[in-house]
């Protein structure tokens, strides 16, 4: 499963390079290259490669919406990393523990909150792509502020 | 916090730098199923779970080649676990044969989960002490671990050898009716003099050729009484004396005759006692019978080598756990100045036998065959050789026992029947 999402992070972050005006083969080949290591690494069960591979597609997706290529595309690029990621995880999790119980049930649970997860993120993701706030600079970097305070309180509280 | 929980982190805090610094929603937009993923993991996080945790082991005494099965039962009396992973800490010197020592799954409150596994063991004591219980959120983000204490504890017994008959003859002996010829007239089996009649005594008894040579006289047969006798088993754990060929160790084989011995004279309705030797003392109170043999069996099953600066030679051997004029085993491969402390003992009025697992043999079976090797064997046996003849010069029985001999055999030879001793 987790394969199948590095294959389609990869398919729809290189496509997403390609369309539009003004093509960038030559990213869309590093994008090919970057998750057929991940492939490889995940085939193998090499540590560590999940999280390389997360931290390489989404910035290659925020490298995308710098390039002005289709931000949706992107967007649903890093949704699909994140899900590949989760499923490495969870998939490895699960065979180191030699035995899983309810086997069926764990992964049905796992698998339906994932979906769930992801398709709010896509689609609270889109809408926040639709949406346009014209704003100051000072508001943007007090917002900002708030976020990264606000995250590091819940981080700080945790 | 986890690796995953701080690169999720460090994911949001970068898109959101990058955005602020191109004045980019976009990037923002990407941010956002991060955030929504951390903030799902977060709304989930786990509270600290009410578990109750039960073991079962199969035997709480087992040999090396008996497997024994651990149960474990886990019951959530909480709310429901979105993951639960449990792992039981096994001994590291058990290996486990058949299943799994821990489990994943998802735990409803009220529900239990049980996972069982086979293990195998070496000689010696296993104490199981906690199960280790991982609860997480669906995405594994907040991981929570408690430890659930769930003690119990087997013992892998040494391998038991049955033998015949071990003769011994102390001069000590007990009140009590053993098999020990107890050098009194009384009643018993063995022809032990004749002497003028009592009243009471069996008319069978009659000696009726002394009789009939003094006819104003009734004489009887008087047979020797048998006797139960105290025992003191002395195994060497001293590290010095032990030889280690690869992961074999000669200790093992100290600890097979120190069973086996300890059995056939419980067998017999001896009182014995034993003291492993070694980095400090450890002391078995002398008793008798089944109760007894468990403890023996379990502190042999708890015997470890040491090496101790005290201890390194057999002078500190402390005599005064023994009564004086009992018999005395002593179960070691001996060192040479061990010789001096044997004959002491002996020159005090124990009875000593000394059963000496043989590391010259034990060591040559790893070891090529070559010229070299050949004549060192040749002078370590010489000198072991003299050693013995030392011992035996001074009353003191020697078995010398090469390994590759099964013990009970060696035993039927050399212990069947007493050596003639004076005194």
């Amino acid at each position: 499963m987790s394969r199948i999402g590095i294959i389609a992070t990869t398919f729809i972050v290189s496509l997403g390079y390609v369309l539009g005006f003004q093509p960038y083969w030559q990213l869309a080949f590093g994008v090919m290259g970057a998750g057929l290591l991940w492939l490889l690494g995940e085939i193998k069960g090499r540590a560590g490669v999940p999280e390389a591979g997360l931290i390489t597609l989404i910035g290659l997706a925020a490298l995308g919406v710098y390039l002005d290529k289709p931000a949706l595309w992107m967007l649903l690029g890093a949704v699909t990393a994140l899900t590949a990621w989760d499923m490495s995880l969870f998939l490895r999790r699960m065979a180191q523990t030699g035995r899983v119980e309810n086997e069926a049930a764990v992964r049905r649970a796992h698998w339906q909150r994932l979906a769930a997860t992801a398709g709010l993120g896509l689609l609270l993701g889109g809408l926040a792509l639709g949406l346009a706030l014209p704003m100051t600079f000072g508001w943007a970097v007090l917002l900002g502020l708030v976020a990264v305070v606000s995250l590091s309180w819940v981080v700080g509280a945790l | 916090m986890n690796k995953k929980f701080i690169l999720l982190s460090l994911i949001i805090y970068a898109l959101l730098a990058a955005g602020l610094i191109t004045r980019n929603g976009a990037f923002l937009a990407l941010a956002v199923p991060v955030m929504v993923y951390w903030g799902a993991a977060l709304l989930f996080a786990p509270e600290t779970p009410q578990l109750r945790v039960e073991r079962r082991l199969s035997h709480d005494r087992a040999t090396p080649d008996q497997p024994v099965i651990v149960t474990v039962t886990v019951t959530n009396e909480g709310p429901l676990l979105a993951e639960l992973m449990l792992v039981d800490a096994v001994p590291p010197a058990l290996r486990i044969i058949e299943g799994q020592a821990g489990v994943l799954t998802t735990l409803p409150g009220g529900e239990s989960v049980e996972f069982n596994y086979q293990v195998l063991g070496q000689r010696g004591l296993y104490r199981f002490s906690a199960v280790s219980a991982t609860v997480s959120d669906y995405f594994g983000l907040f991981p929570l671990q408690v430890s659930l204490s769930a003690p119990a504890q087997f013992f892998v017994l040494p391998e038991r050898v049955k033998l015949r008959r071990v003769a011994i003859r102390p001069r000590r002996v007990g009140l009590y009716s053993g098999q020990i010829p107890a050098r009194q007239g009384g009643p018993g089996v063995e022809f032990f003099g004749v002497r003028e009649y009592q009243p009471g005594d069996p008319v069978r008894w009659i000696n009726s050729r002394a009789t009939a040579r003094y006819p104003q006289t009734l004489f009887v047969n008087e047979f020797e009484q048998e006797r139960m006798v105290d025992v003191g088993l002395v195994v060497d754990a001293r590290r010095q004396s032990d030889v280690q060929v690869g992961s074999e160790s000669l200790f093992e084989y100290n600890i097979q005759a120190a069973a086996a011995l300890a059995e056939t004279f419980l067998g017999s309705g001896n009182r014995v006692g034993l003291l492993v030797y070694g980095r400090s003392i450890n002391w078995t109170f002398p008793g008798y019978g089944k109760v007894q043999q468990e403890r023996i069996m379990r502190s042999l099953a708890q015997a470890e080598q040491g090496a101790g600066e005290v201890f390194e030679r057999l002078e500190h051997l402390p005599t005064w756990l023994f009564p004086l004029h009992s018999q005395l085993v002593l179960i070691s491969p001996l060192l040479p100045e061990d010789a001096n402390e044997l004959i002491k003992l002996r020159a005090r009025g124990y009875r000593v036998l000394v059963i000496s697992p043989n590391p010259i043999e034990f060591e040559r079976r790893m070891l090529a065959d070559s010229k070299p090797v050949a004549l060192a064997v040749r002078i370590a046996q010489a000198e072991r050789d003299l050693l013995f003849k030392k011992l035996r010069h001074a009353q003191i029985q020697v078995v010398d026992w090469p390994v590759a001999v099964p013990f009970y055999q060696v035993a039927h030879t050399a212990l069947s029947r007493l050596p003639w001793q004076r005194g």
